[in-house]
């Protein structure tokens, strides 16, 4: 990460500083190298300054003892305000620096993979640190050394030539720095994560220039790695992602489509193609990717890089497996993989990853990136059959490890055939602030779903068609009058409730928090096992963009009343008391027949939270 | 050679007309007994008896369907289902369900075809039972391994749902082939329960019963039965409930939860209902007993979970004595609350 360092009387960037000690930036000696550009050039999506105010203050980067400099009040500048408490790390002060996953020079490879600087774009990820020039004598060594060993850290160093190099590679304990090079001028370094924090790692590492001169004379400083942060469903909507899906024999999607991109284009917001021959109409884009971010600080202060948190899907479905790696990877858009020790199953697709958002717990505990919850269990299925399902172990590491929206919450889904929290619940926007949250959960509920057709089964419309037109169509009578689908509901809504009293006591939502949508579920059988799926398009399975909600037709009855779809209805009654916009997208035979649905089928980028990581 | 056999065959029939009704018989024991296309050019031969309709439908009407004669009442059911619905017999041609170009695009990509089956409805029965009985062999070969199981798999819940004659004697030898797929053998086992009779329930009984069977088959049983609107079924499952091992008595809470349904009763009927009431009570005092004997999270969740089903008053006073029994274990006072709140709520929306 770029950052600019102001000496006394001026202020100057990293870059420029290279021009003055002419530097001429490579990667390697002999390759011709990358060079920095300037720091305006490397700004990046960030759009909260927060330190922007920060009063330069005089410092030297000469010292007659080991000094080491950084950005520690993270104010984007390198100056004597960085000076106090560099050896430690707090919410207030402390170096930064990022798991550099994004691609700068378009090789669809992370660009921390490799040993070199990606690139001019690419120093704007990495983290200055400046060795001061050392006066006090000539010294025998000089060495730098990064704790934990382990650490997933690259430190490039800039040699006297100005060339840019690998001075440590990841896992690297400590190098020695040319003695003459630290006697004649400060040592410039760029280090970069190679890694995101992990198991046993909370991204802290300290770096530590020890000169061994008559005396020995060593400086530290602490840094931390920005955590991978997922966005929730309340935050604005910045681009969406869908597969636009034409040819006949592959399910076409034209009514969702067509819906879809005409809101999205009335709200201003992209909608961004997965094309469909690329991706083998492999549609399920909410699968393969979780979106989030890593935050930093730029030259203009709190920005991020885009993080596309790839999944690992089961061995029957991969084309969408190099949607992220080839089309998504790029300048500022990064690429994090969890890793994979099995076979995959359903319960760890993207779809089963939501994000709860900024909340105060029951304890008083308040989680102001919210909370990330997902589905699993070891209650099986609703009928009993008894067995575990539950998210990637290595997923569900690499969200912990953050330390920002965990421990993480998971929900009974594991009595679903896909297995994900989305296709029982939905964050959505609650701008009414209807019982002061702004926020509220879409949740099904079977028994909203029997009610509406009781109802009008009283009202003697039992013979009124639900799923009218399509393969499935049948009557509310026979609905109704199906004993073992009704029993399957009573348990499923017995489950349902038992998931309420988990986020009740974890969230301390209330009653009211829940929103209740009509979804009937069934089942469909796999090795013996009967595992829950949605009868109609479950409606809390939508695409929530800012105060709209791009809602599965449910395809229910309609009332010969009201002329209306009773399922409709439902969804609309309680959802717009919110202060939120209902608009119906045919999914029946594009997505709800191949066990999904709208938001299933999308992926949203929400803007980051406003809140700087490092303040928590 | 065997094609020219049939244009032999064919021709012969032309010639001498439709057949006539007392040819019936020797025709369906040559489709019973016949498979590939000599069961194929048998079935035709049935098909062009004059009014095959009519006599098909007088054999089947006063059928006695039994172990015996299954095979010979299977074969007529199936000719009947090609003399009034052939518009059916092209959706069984291609499942979609078990062919890889549909199936991957579903979100969890693995075959299964029992939903699209069951669409056939009871039309459906006699096309279902000639892919169980005559063609699933040619149809495997070509499938694979997880394909050809889910087929079996499918077959069975569709045909138990049809609740057609057949389907017992299909579901129970589905049920007994060691050489089935375990998923087919366990869907059997609940189709048992789909049809509800004495018979199956007595299989069903005899199934869990037989201590040679796996265990995943018995536990499978008591799914079955709780399909079963009878006091026999809940007998059937009460006992299972006081056993040791835990995945019984786990699942048996469950079944009693299933069996117990008031969503289940009401869809049986208003009398049903009104006579399920007194067995539903039973359920839910058994399942208080279950909560309180619990010595697991696990168990006390599926009991919670089971009393909110059965939703039946007739738990409240027991549950509210388990949460004031001070010489309780306090996970067990713990859980008699929550049940008690569930049940209350559930009771509440069943008034709505």
């Amino acid at each position: 990460m770029t950052s600019v360092i102001r000496r006394v009387g001026f202020s100057i960037s990293l870059a420029a500083l290279g021009l003055l000690w002419g530097c001429s930036h490579g990667g390697n000696s002999s390759g011709g190298g990358a060079s920095l550009a300037p720091t305006s050039s490397a700004t990046t999506t960030g759009t909260t300054p927060t330190t922007s105010t920060t009063t330069t203050a005089p410092f030297s980067t000469v010292s007659p003892v080991a000094r080491l400099y950084a950005d520690v009040n993270r104010d984007g500048v390198i100056d004597g305000n960085d000076d106090a408490g560099r050896d430690t790390w707090t919410s207030s002060r402390g170096a930064i620096f990022v798991y550099n996953n994004d691609d700068d020079d378009g090789k669809h490879a992370i660009d921390c993979s490799d040993s070199i600087i990606n690139g001019p774009m690419d120093p704007r990820t990495d983290t200055v640190i400046v060795a001061g020039q050392y006066t006090g004598g000539t010294p025998q060594s000089v060495t730098l050394s990064i704790a934990p060993a382990t650490a997933p850290v690259r430190i490039f160093l800039r040699d006297a030539n100005g060339n840019y190099g690998e001075f440590l590679s990841p896992g690297s304990l400590s190098g020695n720095i040319n003695v003459s090079q630290i006697t004649q001028q400060p040592v410039t370094m760029l280090l970069e994560g190679t890694g995101p924090r992990a198991t046993g790692w909370d991204g802290t590492i300290t770096v530590t220039l020890t000169i061994n001169d008559t005396q020995t004379t060593t400086d530290t400083l602490m840094l931390r790695e920005a955590p991978l942060i997922y966005t929730d469903n309340t935050r604005p909507a910045v681009r969406v992602y869908a597969m636009d899906i034409t040819d006949p024999s592959s399910s076409p999607n034209q009514p969702f489509w067509t819906v879809l991109s005409s809101g999205l284009l009335q709200q201003n917001v992209p909608l961004q193609n997965v094309d469909q021959n690329t991706y083998q109409f492999d549609r399920w884009v909410q699968d393969g990717m979780q979106l989030g971010y890593n935050a930093y600080v730029g030259p203009n202060g709190y920005t991020w890089i885009d993080d596309f948190n790839q999944l690992e899907r089961s061995p029957n479905q991969g084309g969408l497996w190099d949607l992220v790696p080839n089309e998504l990877l790029s300048h500022n858009q990064g690429e994090t993989y969890a890793g994979s020790s099995q076979v995959q199953d359903s319960p760890n697709y993207g779809g089963n990853l939501e994000v709860f958002p900024p909340h105060t717990d029951p304890t008083g505990v308040v989680w102001p990136f919210g909370r990330i919850y997902h589905g699993g269990g070891d209650a099986g299925s609703i009928g009993g059959s008894q067995y575990s399902r539950h998210m990637n172990p290595e997923e569900v590491a690499l969200l912990e490890a953050q330390g920002m929206q965990s421990p993480t919450i998971e929900i009974s889904t594991e009595w679903l055939d896909v297995g994900h929290v989305d296709e029982i619940s939905m964050v959505v926007n609650d701008p009414n602030k209807t019982n002061g949250r702004p926020w509220k959960l879409l949740w099904s509920s079977p028994t909203l779903g029997i009610q509406a057709l009781t109802n009008l089964n009283n009202a003697g419309h039992g013979s009124a068609t639900v799923f009218t037109g399509q393969t499935e169509q049948t009557t509310v009578s026979a609905i109704l009058g199906n004993a073992t689908l009704m029993q399957f509901n009573q348990g499923v809504q017995a489950r349902m409730d038992s998931n309420k009293q988990i986020l009740m006591n974890a969230l301390g939502l209330q009653a009211s928090d829940f929103i209740e949508v009509p979804v009937v579920y069934t089942t469909i059988s796999n090795g013996g096992v009967d595992y829950g799926v949605a009868y109609n398009p479950g409606v809390q399975n939508c695409i929530p963009v800012n105060d709209t909600l791009y809602v599965p037709d449910p395809y229910g009855p309609t009332d010969p009343a009201t002329g209306k779809d009773v399922w409709q209805t439902q969804v609309v009654n309680a959802v717009q008391p919110l202060g939120l916009t209902v608009v119906f997208v045919d999914v029946y035979t594009s997505y709800h027949q191949l066990e999904g649905e709208a938001h299933c089928g999308s992926n949203v980028r929400y803007q980051p939270y406003d809140m700087p990581w490092w303040s928590k | 050679m065997r094609a020219r056999s049939i244009f032999v065959v064919a021709v012969l029939a032309c010639a001498a007309g439709p057949l006539q009704a007392q040819d019936l018989e020797g025709a369906l024991a040559r489709m019973r007994d016949k498979t590939g296309d000599d069961y194929v050019a048998a079935r035709k031969d049935v098909l062009a008896v004059k009014d095959v309709k009519t006599t098909l439908h007088a054999k089947l009407d006063t059928a006695s369907w039994t172990e015996d004669s299954f095979s010979d009442l299977a074969v007529a059911s199936i000719a009947l289902a090609h003399a009034e619905h052939p518009e059916l017999a092209s959706r069984l041609d291609k499942i979609e369900g078990i062919t890889p170009e549909h199936y991957t695009k579903r979100r969890h990509p693995v075959p299964e075809c029992g939903r699209e089956l069951q669409q056939l409805g009871k039309d459906g029965a006699g096309f279902l039972l000639e892919v169980a009985l005559k063609t699933f062999a040619d149809r495997a070969r070509s499938l694979s391994t997880q394909e050809s199981a889910a087929l079996r798999e499918g077959l069975v819940i569709a045909l138990a749902a049809t609740q057609h004659p057949s389907a017992f004697f299909v579901c129970k030898k589905v049920a007994r082939g060691t050489s089935e797929p375990e998923g087919a053998r366990l869907q059997a086992i609940e189709g048992l329960g789909t049809i509800g009779t004495a018979p199956a329930l007595a299989e069903i009984t005899a199934i869990h019963d037989d201590a040679t069977q796996p265990a995943s088959l018995r536990l499978a049983t008591l799914r079955g039965a709780a399909r079963i609107p009878s006091s026999d079924a809940l007998s059937f499952i009460s006992k299972s409930a006081g056993v040791s091992d835990e995945a019984e008595k786990r699942q048996a809470i469950v079944a009693l939860g299933t069996f117990g349904s008031s969503w289940g009763w009401k869809a049986r009927g208003a009398s049903m209902a009104e006579q399920g009431s007194a067995l539903r009570a039973k359920a839910a005092t058994q399942l208080v007993e279950a909560l309180g004997a619990a010595t697991t999270d696990s168990l006390r969740q599926a009991a919670i979970e089971a009393i909110s089903v059965v939703a039946h008053d007739a738990a409240r006073a027991p549950l509210e004595k388990l949460a004031k029994d001070e010489t309780r274990p306090a996970a067990t006072r713990t859980a008699a609350k929550q049940a008690l709140d569930r049940l209350n709520t559930a009771i509440q929306r069943d008034a709505r």
